[in-house]
């Protein structure tokens, strides 16, 4: 019995190298004590959340960056172990309510096709989330004193 | 060992032989009651030329040694009555004896053969020698056990504590001395042990990291790098070390001049307005620091708010509708595809409604979707049987994913009619953050408002040179706390490096790392920390036990004057290093220009460390000049008492009491014996010390 | 001063730290003496360093002790 949900859970949709130290900037590195988080001026508390929220900005900003297998992503945790559950799903839905994934048609083909169909939502959740990290590292490369602004990335939702 | 007995012979004032300069003691406070001049220091100083072979030089204000006093030890008045030819000795003889009831005669003699009018030839230097009385008469003890009897009388490491004169009582305890709690721990308990217990698992811990570093190089997949990453990592540990104590060394400095702030902004006039906008100062910064923890909670709340309010999902609404639309769509062909080559086309789902429902609809006739009836032979009627009897179809689907996407859909739905209230949520967050940092500036504000007031304060203040102590000492407090923001940057630098350093290293290991070496490097670390603040505690102890016992002592000696007010604490300034302070209930330090409250401390601190765990007061003998010549006279009846209370014996030599009237107040004492001495003159020129001699006179109280 | 086991013994287990570490290990510090043996290593291990001490053997014999202990443990876990 093939499980959608478990084969979601096992992607590991990755960003280019080439925000790997932006990341660093802002996010901690495999979590770490919330109470550091503030101190050590980190937005996010893990990869994870960053990338989430980078999905959404690009989404909503509609803002995609299309990738291709030279792109080389760096890939970091299985979303199966993203936190919380039910916002992992929601970003889910709106890639699958983006994609080309076909929910009939995968009920009706092998594995080899649902594989292909799970790419292309695979592919949608890294062209906006690296979208996203693309919007949101030129801003601050262009004002590095946003990030002291605490509220910054909850005002970057609402422009 | 108690002091049985001192005798002089020409020694300096007391001149004359041995049987006329000859004072007995007994347990319990001894006194030598005398007034300026009458040979008080003259005494003390024959007690410690006895044990240490040196005398106090008032002009250099120092101990000499005999070899530079020389015949100036000898009585003038023996001098001048000596033949030229003649040789005439000082000697001091004090006889002690022991808890088992033995008697130690103790001599010290200096002998000199007078050449001329004024020109002796002496010895270089005094001769010792201890005897030991056995039956009937007194036994020479070979040399080689002087000193052990000596230690008996009184140990070195005690002697400054135990023999001191009034003038001493100040230099002895220096409050400002950061060491000299540390010192007086040291020799009060075996703390050292535990430092010798750390030095073990130290050196066990360095050698067992060692190994398992040089193990897991050994069974790395890339050695070279290992190897350099070790070398990296004894780099971070040198920097840690390093950073560490000197942030340790900056939190002494800046509690040190803090300590000299405050005790500068007592002194200076306006003290207590001064201490008004201190005790308000320090109301503001609680505040303020309680502000500060909500900001961060409130900042922490928000960020948090990102995933758990889910403010994330602030803009969703249109995905999550075309998300549904994908989801309406994808349902519709998928029950087609169900309901497909069936004479009844149903676009109802499998077991929707319920079956419990359809069942209650064919009994009830009656549809409830439509609410039509639906008697029995109806055509309706069998439509509804006919739904009960539906099967899932077979093999329609090569997978059937529907339960996962209605579980997706549910989800969202779930999310739904929270998105509606993520502005209002943000919004209240932003407020209340905003509201938490205007209240910030205003206590800042107000904080700023105090600091100047309080400069304008200090700047009017007539004491110049206090002016620009108070300046340097902030300004070195200052530093100091920029030095250690610095430092501790570069430390929390270093932690990271290492951390990082050391998990490169544990991913170069392939392979099992040996467990005993793993276990050694544990358990060593483990037992070098342990060993570190067990000796920590200890000392934490020792130390919160002398400070209590100090108040004890000093709540004794007030006892009678309710205008003492204070206590001592024992400030912690850093590891291992403490300060005493006296503070008033408040716990602001007290620097009373009232120079007897601080004398009065400094001896209940002394009497403290005398009568603490190793009870010193029980075994050897207080032996003090004048201790309380610096103390208002309404202090000193507490002092003695506590004195005469507290130590098995003491010998006191005071000018308290001079007058009759004053001492049937010693009955209130455990008292020993008392004398009264007086300087005596036969020829009645007091100035002329070729004449002097001292009366030594018995009081019976 | 005479090294007395027992007085040391009672310093460690009144330290917060060690306190901490054997709440942890689910071990009442009162049961710790050394006539007591314990399951945990690094109780063992102090006990092993402070009677050592305290029989005044020198700084390597005592790590050996330590050592040995250490080694037998492991190997018989």
């Amino acid at each position: 019995m093939i499980s959608l949900q478990e084969k979601f859970g096992n992607l590991k949709p990755g960003y280019m190298p080439k925000y790997k130290d932006f990341i660093d900037q802002v996010a901690q590195f495999g979590g770490g004590a919330e109470g550091d988080k503030y101190t050590q001026a980190k937005s996010f508390s893990n990869t994870y959340e960053l990338y989430i929220y980078a999905f959404f900005i690009g989404l909503y900003n509609d803002k995609r960056i299309d990738l291709t297998d030279e792109d080389k992503l760096t890939s970091f945790w299985e979303m199966k172990n993203w936190k919380p559950e039910p916002l992992t799903n929601s970003l889910l839905t709106c890639a699958i309510a983006v994609s080309d994934f076909d929910m009939n048609a995968i009920e009706e083909k092998d594995n080899d096709f649902i594989s292909k169909q799970i790419k292309l939502v695979k592919n949608e959740i890294e062209a906006f989330a690296n979208g996203g990290l693309e919007l949101i590292k030129s801003a601050i490369d262009q004002d590095p004193e946003l990030l002291e602004d605490d509220m910054y990335f909850i005002k970057l939702l609402s422009t | 060992m108690i002091i049985s007995s001192i005798s002089m012979k020409n020694f300096q004032c007391y001149s004359g032989e041995h049987e006329s300069n000859t004072l007995h003691f007994s347990e319990g406070l001894n006194l030598i009651i005398g007034d300026n001049g009458g040979g008080k220091s003259k005494l003390y100083d024959a007690f410690y030329w006895v044990i240490h072979n040196q005398v106090f030089q008032s002009d250099q204000r120092q101990m000499i040694n005999t070899r530079i006093y020389k015949d100036n030890l000898i009585s003038d008045k023996a001098k001048v009555n000596c033949q030229v030819g003649e040789t005439i000795s000082a000697e001091v003889t004090l006889i002690v004896t022991s808890t088992g009831d033995k008697k130690y005669k103790l001599e010290r003699i200096f002998k000199a053969k007078k050449l001329a009018d004024r020109e002796w030839e002496s010895d270089t230097d005094s001769t010792i020698l201890i005897s030991e009385f056995l039956q009937t008469k007194w036994n020479l003890l070979p040399s080689a056990k002087y000193s052990h009897i000596i230690n008996r009388v009184i140990p070195g490491h005690i002697k400054p504590y135990m023999w001191f004169q009034g003038e001493q009582v100040d230099s002895l305890m220096d409050l400002a001395d950061s060491s000299a709690l540390s010192q007086v721990v040291n020799l009060l308990s075996d703390i050292s042990d535990y430092d010798d217990l750390i030095s073990i698992a130290k050196n066990g811990a360095s050698k067992a990291d060692k190994d398992l570093k040089k193990h897991k190089s050994t069974i790395s997949s890339d050695e070279v790098k290992s190897k350099y990453l070790n070398t990296q990592l004894e780099k971070c540990d040198g920097n840690i070390e390093t950073f560490t104590s000197q942030i340790d060394a900056c939190d002494q400095q800046i509690e040190t001049a803090k300590l000299k702030i405050e005790e500068l902004i007592s002194k200076v006039d306006d003290a207590e307005a001064k201490a008004k906008y201190k005790a308000e100062k320090k109301v503001l910064e609680d505040e303020y620091k309680s502000l500060e923890k909500q900001l961060l909670e409130a900042n922490n709340n928000s960020s948090n708010g990102l995933f758990r309010k889910h403010w994330v999902l602030k803009n969703i609404s249109p995905f999550f509708k075309k998300f549904d639309d994908k989801y309406k769509d994808y349902t519709i062909k998928h029950n087609e595809k169900i309901n497909a080559g069936k004479a009844n086309e149903i676009k109802l789902p499998l077991n929707m409604p319920r079956p419990v429902h359809v069942e209650q609809m064919i009994e009830d006739e009656s549809c409830y979707v439509c609410g039509r009836s639906a008697p029995k032979g109806s055509e309706a009627h069998e439509h509804i049987i006919s739904l009960i009897k539906r099967k899932p179809a077979k093999n329609i689907f090569e997978n059937d994913f529907s339960n996962e996407f209605e579980n997706l859909y549910n989800n969202n739905l779930r999310y739904g009619v929270a998105i509606d209230g993520i502005d209002e949520s943000i919004k209240s967050n932003f407020n209340n953050i905003i509201a938490i940092k205007n209240k910030l500036t205003k206590k800042s504000n107000d904080i700023k408002e105090i600091d100047s007031q309080f400069d304008i304060l200090i700047e009017e203040d007539k004491s110049e040179d206090i002016l620009g102590s108070y300046k340097t000492h902030t300004k070195t407090k200052e530093k100091f706390e920029t030095n250690k923001t610095n430092i501790s940057d570069k430390l929390k630098f270093a932690l990271k490096e290492k951390e990082e350093t050391q998990s490169k290293i544990n991913n170069l290991v392939k392979g099992k790392v040996d467990k005993v070496k793993e276990a050694a490097d544990f358990i060593f670390s483990n037992l070098e920390q342990l060993a570190k603040s067990t000796k920590q505690h200890v000392f934490e102890s020792i130390i919160s036990e002398l400070e209590g016992f100090s108040n004890d002592i000093f709540k004794d000696m007030t006892a009678k004057n309710t205008s003492i007010k204070g206590q001592i604490k024992f400030k912690k300034l850093g590891y291992g290093v403490y300060i005493p302070e006296i503070v008033d209930s408040d716990g602001y330090i007290i620097n009373s220009p009232n120079d007897s409250n601080i004398i009065l401390v400094k001896l209940a601190l002394i009497m403290a460390i005398l009568t603490a765990r190793a009870k010193w007061s029980d075994n050897y003998t207080l032996i003090s000049d004048a201790p309380t010549s610096k103390m208002a006279e309404n202090y000193t009846f507490g002092f003695y008492k506590t004195l005469s209370n507290k130590f098995k014996q003491s010998i006191v030599t005071t000018y308290d009491f001079l007058e009759d009237d004053r001492k049937a107040v010693l009955k209130n004492f455990n008292i020993g014996n008392v004398y009264q001495i007086e300087p005596s003159s036969p020829a009645g020129d007091s100035d002329n010390r070729s004449d002097l001699s001292v009366n030594i006179r018995e009081v019976l109280l | 001063m005479a090294k007395d086991r027992n007085e040391m013994l009672k310093y460690f287990l009144k330290n917060k730290e060690f306190i901490v570490f054997l709440e942890n290990e689910k071990i009442c510090p009162t049961s710790i003496s050394f006539s007591e043996p314990s399951n945990n290593l690094l109780v063992e291990a102090m006990k092993k360093m402070i009677l050592s001490y305290c029989l005044d053997d020198s700084n390597l014999q005592t790590q050996k002790k330590i050592n040995a202990l250490i080694l037998s443990e492991v190997r018989n876990s």
